[in-house]
């Protein structure tokens, strides 16, 4: 079988809750705000951060209470 | 008019709660209604159609029935039978684009247009061509007794879709007396309902207007779009001021479709940007459309919370009768309100009096109903009511033009060129004359815009960047950072947002203008929330590199997958992932309950996760109250997690409890606690001396060289009194004091033991 045939094992995640930074240092600056770390389960690298389920809206919210204007991806 | 269920904000109405779904097909629901009526009744249908069936059920024949109406030949047929009084009847709900009206409604309109009200509902009925819905309890429907019937208020007409689209619909009505000559002839230009929905749509994109189960908006939501009076403030070009704004605009909005019920959460969501590509142009027709069937607000505005509930027909339902009758005028004549009131008196008596409280019902709340005298007179009520459609709503949608009769000074009303079109009397109202520059583009960043220059279009492109602020003869918008964000989100590029700016305005840019919506646009990208984002897991960060290398090259992908952490591919679409490429060897879908995918070890401490079954959830879970041990020398390569009484203090510091974490026991492994957790979840005493203690004692502790020769010391009657506890299969407590005891009578048997 060729390499271009073999397919790759994977699992999949899907409907995932996420927020991801173009920066390390935006997520270290969510991380601070308490509000919005209650909703966070987990950090997944410096600049992705796994949110609760379901927890999406408030999430928002509070980015924007912070000041952001965030790209929602629905 | 059931196209609008249920109020957004106002009054829910009382009629019974219907079996159908709001969106349900109407040839279903007609079909449905059809079929609960006796076969027998049915057959009458189908022989007053001139309809041959064998049908043994009454399903199969009110099936039929409403094929026939689809069939070509069929709807022919059942139109050329159909008289003046049925096609007016009928076409109030193509003319209202409602689905179904009240019963007490249709009567109430149709009344109002002169018409035989009985015989035309009753004929229709019997042939079949309207379906009665009423509230289960009544088991079958009399056609001739419908308006006697208990449950008439309750009852809902619908007809089949391809029955209603009338054309301009036959009004029997004697023509109200036209006016004499007419001067300050004045009509609005119809904007102000598409300013203000584009208002509300603006504040629905921002955020979901949320709706308890009453489909009351939420309080901080209310106050939300009521924010600044934007949408509460009265219509500055209206004659005749409108109750409860807020209220009919979002009804309003929600029959052309700009916000959308989300069927998740029961709330109100924005309308994709599109929506203005599609519809904008035709929005003003629309608008007069869902206006004449609107439900969920009416003239009379919110009752006071100790009004009894509105009864009998609602007040809507007049809305299209009283501008069919404007619709009977000549095209320049106009009639005057006094003399349209004393058609409707004539025709329709009391109709002014819709949904008020009756002598009957006043009498049971122990009130003389002559006793209302300090409320309106009857005329000043019928007055104030056709002011507020005919001069509030209709006016307001450029329906309607005023003026006032020379001589007399009555106000005297005549349809606009719009409204004789959306009435299907007139053609299409020539486009508006508009210019291209209206914007003054400050560098505030406030933006003041000449109505004049405005269109439904042009409307939708700004809404979808810049807020609307003010509202009135003059318009403002505001650019804000949260305006710019949404304009990225509804699909528009910091370009073309200036672009859109810089071609209607009379100057140019102010360059801090330029310089704040990139800015703006910039920010935007620095976080993003994915709600339902796929992440790909690989074994190895190797395969992950190859595999994104591979299909970035592909470039299928409208949208750019991310590398996240060691071994995951970020996609913001499931259905971008290659599925070719992969073999899934296990998935999860976060917005199902979580497995259980975690199992206890014997030592009650040590948590191993299943990976097949586990998610990136568990993982952060565990890692909240446990810790992870080396990779180096796990069983099976699964990875495994300790409770320690360190990291529990950890989880406790961060605010997790022990009914959370036990919860999270249950869901994740199917157990309770297990004990050695619970042991270090207790609460920690201090080891001053004084504090209660468990007891501890050394024991004097006797092994035999087997079990069978402790059974025989432990039985016999020497020696049964002198032993304590027994520990195991040959070990057994003594007692300190019978030590000695036990040693004289073991002699007796020729046993001897050591005590070091």
């Amino acid at each position: 079988m060729s390499r271009a045939n073999v397919r790759t094992p994977v699992k999949m995640h899907r409907n995932v809750t996420l927020i991801r930074t173009s920066e390390p240092m935006i997520a270290e600056e969510l991380l601070a705000r308490k509000a919005l770390a209650r909703l966070v389960l987990a950090r997944l690298s410096d600049t992705v951060l796994l949110v609760k389920p379901d927890e999406a809206d408030a999430a928002v919210e509070e980015l924007r209470k912070m000041g952001h204007t965030p790209r929602v991806a629905r | 008019m059931a196209s609008t269920p249920s109020p957004a904000t106002g009054t829910p109405p009382a009629r019974t709660v219907s079996p159908f779904a709001d969106d349900a097909d109407p040839r279903f629901v007609f079909r449905t209604l059809l079929g609960r009526q006796p076969l027998a009744t049915l057959r009458a249908m189908a022989q007053a159609r001139g309809h041959e069936s064998e049908a043994a059920r009454a399903a199969t024949l009110a099936n039929e029935l409403t094929d026939l109406l689809d069939d070509p030949l069929g709807l022919r047929e059942a139109r050329r039978s159909l008289s003046d009084a049925d096609r007016t009847a009928l076409g109030l709900f193509g003319l209202t684009e409602a689905r179904s009206w009240p019963l007490g409604g249709l009567r109430l309109a149709l009344a109002a247009l002169a018409v035989d009200v009985d015989a035309t509902l009753v004929g229709l009925v019997r042939r079949g061509l309207l379906a009665v819905e009423a509230p289960f309890e009544v088991e079958s429907i009399d056609p001739a007794t419908l308006a006697a019937s208990a449950a008439a208020g309750e009852m809902e007409v619908w007809a089949h879709p391809s029955l209603t689209q009338e054309g301009r619909l036959p009004v029997a009505a004697a023509t109200p007396e036209p006016t004499g000559p007419v001067s300050q002839a004045r009509e609005s230009d119809g904007l102000e309902p598409v300013l203000r929905l584009a208002a509300l749509w603006q504040r629905a994109g921002a955020g979901p207007l949320r709706r308890t189960q009453q489909g009351l908006l939420y309080k901080r939501d209310r106050e939300r779009i009521e924010e600044g009076g934007l949408l509460a403030a009265p219509v500055d070009d209206v004659l005749a001021e409108l109750p409860d704004l807020p209220t009919l605009w979002i009804g309003l909005a929600r029959r052309v479709g700009l916000l959308v019920v989300d069927r998740s959460d029961d709330s109100l969501r924005a309308a994709p940007a599109d929506f203005w590509t599609e519809n904008a142009v035709h929005l003003p027709q629309m608008l007069a459309s869902a206006w004449l069937g609107l439900r969920s607000w009416d003239e009379r505005g919110e009752p006071s919370p100790d009004a009894p509930p509105p009864t009998g027909p609602p007040l809507a339902c007049l809305r299209p009768a009283v501008l069919l009758r404007l619709a009977a005028l000549e095209p320049d004549a106009w009639t005057t309100l006094d003399a349209l009131a004393t058609e409707l008196d004539a025709d329709a008596p009391g109709w002014e009096r819709l949904g008020a409280e009756d002598d009957a019902t006043t009498a049971r709340r122990g009130k003389s109903p002559g006793k209302r005298g300090q409320g309106p007179t009857r005329e000043a009520q019928a007055a104030r009511l056709l002011e507020r459609i005919v001069l509030g709503g209709a006016y307001a949608l450029g329906l309607v033009r005023a003026g006032e009769e020379q001589g007399s000074r009555r106000r005297a009303v005549q349809l606009t060129p719009l409204g004789r079109y959306v009435l299907a009397v007139g053609p299409p109202p020539p486009p508006r004359a508009t210019f291209d520059q209206f914007l003054f583009v400050q560098p505030n960043l406030e933006v003041i815009a000449y109505r004049q220059g405005l269109t439904p279009p042009i409307i939708g492109r700004l809404s979808r960047f810049a807020w609307w602020s003010r509202i009135g003869a003059a318009v403002e918008l505001k650019l804000t950072q949260e305006s710019v964000a949404l304009g990225l989100e509804w699909g528009m590029t910091a370009a073309e947002m200036l672009d859109s700016l810089a071609k209607h305005s009379q100057r140019a840019l102010p360059g801090g203008v330029r310089d704040a919506v990139d800015r703006w646009a910039d920010r935007r990208e620095q976080v993003t929330l994915y709600g339902a984002a796929t992440l790909v897991e690989f074994n190895t960060r190797e395969e992950r590199d190859r595999a994104l290398e591979a299909w970035r090259a592909e470039g299928s992908s409208r949208r750019p997958f991310e590398a996240v952490a060691d071994r995951y591919i970020l996609a913001e679409d499931a259905q971008d992932v290659p599925t070719a490429r992969i073999s899934t060897t296990a998935a999860r879908d976060y917005r199902l309950p979580p497995d259980r995918c975690v199992a206890v070890e014997a030592d009650g401490v040590t948590l191993s996760l299943e990976t097949a079954r586990s998610d990136l959830l568990a993982e952060a879970e565990l890692a909240r109250f446990a810790d992870e041990e080396p990779a180096a020398g796990r069983p099976g390569g699964r990875r495994r997690f300790v409770v320690s009484a360190a990291s529990l203090d950890r989880a406790l510091d961060a605010g997790l409890t022990s009914a959370v974490l036990a919860e999270w026991f249950r869901r994740r492994t199917g157990q309770d606690l297990p004990p050695a957790v619970r042991l270090m979840l207790r609460p920690t005493t201090s080891l001053e001396p004084g504090t209660e203690t468990w007891p501890a004692r050394r024991l004097l502790v006797l092994s035999a060289p087997s079990a069978e020769m402790l059974d025989g010391v432990i039985q016999h009657p020497d020696t049964r009194g002198l032993l304590g506890e027994r520990l195991g299969p040959t070990s057994v407590v003594v007692p300190e004091a019978d030590l000695d005891a036990l040693r004289d009578q073991l002699r007796r048997f020729g046993i001897a033991f050591s005590l070091p």
